[in-house]
């Protein structure tokens, strides 16, 4: 079983390539001393990555073989009279022929030429909604995109700390679907802090959500949300929500309280639930039982999509973990990175 | 026209996997960047704001001086150099 994982840092990229999902080899760093913020496909096959810098900004490269990497030229950018500045590109989703960047300041760029050139998804970032809209602590930012795999028009994206919008149109409208989620600060406007979702790609309309405010589901495409943390120490806050689509088990890793934004008791832990969220229960053997302080940010989990699962987070102290067995066990990668930003599984 | 040397930051002559040091010609600091831009167009964004002023942790000078608008004339011998300023911690 052959996995090549991406991993973004504060300063850099890194590719771990394993045949067995247990040695790893490592190359990189790639686009040295620059924050890569998330890794995609174009529909023609280049592997894609984002960078950011806060003296720079943020542009997309392309590389057909991970090791020569060239920028796009004419990559996602705000038009002057928007207003607003791209700060960061947090995910780069395709569909089909088309894809998608989601940005901070929120927005959402759309590319029909295998990433070439960007143009602004109005429907999205022209939002009747949007001067409401609010930053989380990290920004205000359009951080994932699902979409319908038997349905391109309809996608769900996600604006931290906005909600969850949905469009079924192809993106030309878009509606808020937090219902049932407990807003960060209570108001009649837009302010519900989406940490991170995922779906089912065989039911789109079945949605887990890691959200400021704990842990929730639907099965309705968000028009209604309930709470599913039963069992998750902490208060339900966390980052990364993260589902084996070869087992259906989702996986999130619990900090504290949004006030503390610590490990439970110092110790790393991955919690899964085998029952579409209905229970949850610690993860495996391997990490480290207590004496951890790093937490794992909203675009550091990934999955490899086969059975048993493989899963693998990076923390923001640099470690990366992997599993090959649905979580049973955890194996550290032998290296410290700098603060882990992003981990993809670009294939497997 | 004159001939000016330029000097970008590291971080982004890596970015196009040129020298960080090099000589254009033109008449203007404006120009200058043309020529800049001309050659890698990647580093446009990376310099420039969506307004098209220097991005706030950018600064350019002129020779010894911090410039932020571009339209001093230059002269043979002048450098025109682009740094990361010192902030952000």
């Amino acid at each position: 079983m052959a996995v090549v994982l991406a991993i973004g840092t504060m300063k850099g990229a890194w590719v771990a390539r394993s045949h067995d999902r247990s040695s790893w080899d490592l190359s990189g760093p790639y686009l040295r001393g620059w924050e890569v913020t998330t890794f995609g496909r174009a529909p023609g096959g280049d592997y894609l990555l984002a960078t950011g810098s806060s003296w720079y900004g943020a542009a997309i490269h392309r590389s057909p073989d991970l090791e020569d990497w060239q920028q796009v030229v004419d990559g996602p950018a705000y038009h002057a009279d928007a207003g607003r500045k791209l700060e960061r590109i947090w995910t780069l989703t395709g569909v089909g022929e088309r894809l998608y960047a989601g940005v901070a300041e929120a927005g959402l760029f759309t590319s029909d030429d295998d990433a070439t050139t960007w143009q602004p998804v109005d429907g999205l970032n022209e939002h009747p909604t949007r001067e409401h809209w609010q930053p989380g602590a990290g920004g205000l930012a359009l951080h994932r995109l699902l979409t319908d795999p038997a349905d391109s028009s309809r996608m769900w994206a996600a604006i931290s700390a906005v909600g969850v919008l949905a469009t079924t149109d192809g993106g030309t409208t878009w509606e808020l679907r937090d219902s049932g989620v407990t807003p960060v600060i209570p108001s009649d406007q837009p302010g519900h802090c989406v940490h991170c979702i995922v779906a089912d790609p065989d039911d789109a309309d079945a949605i887990w959500r890691q959200d400021h405010r704990g842990v929730y589901r639907t099965a309705d495409g968000g028009r209604s949300w309930e709470q599913i943390q039963n069992g998750v120490p902490g208060s339900g806050f966390g980052f990364p929500i993260a589902r084996d689509p070869a087992t259906g088990h989702l996986f999130i890793v619990p900090l504290e309280s949004d006030e503390y934004r610590l490990p439970v008791d110092g110790r790393l832990m991955v919690y899964r639930s085998a029952n579409g969220g209905d229970t949850w229960e610690e993860s495996g053997k391997g990490l480290p039982a207590d004496r951890v302080y790093t937490g794992v940010l909203r675009g550091a989990m990934d999955v490899d999509g086969t059975d048993p699962g493989g899963i693998y987070f990076g923390t923001t102290g640099g470690e990366v973990w992997a599993s090959a067995d649905t979580a049973e066990s955890w194996q550290r990668l032998p290296v410290t990175f700098p603060r882990v930003l992003s981990v993809k599984v670009l294939d497997a | 026209m004159a001939l000016v040397k330029v000097a970008i930051p590291s971080m982004l002559a890596t970015l196009v996997k040129g020298d960080r040091r090099f000589e254009v010609e033109a008449a203007t600091v404006a120009a200058v960047l043309d020529e800049i831009f001309g050659r890698h167009p990647e580093l446009r964004v990376h310099v420039l704001d969506e307004n098209g002023g220097l991005r706030r942790h950018v600064m350019l000078f002129l020779n010894d001086g911090a410039i932020r608008t571009y339209h001093r004339t230059v002269d043979d011998g002048d450098s025109v150099t682009i740094l990361q300023a010192v902030s952000g911690g």
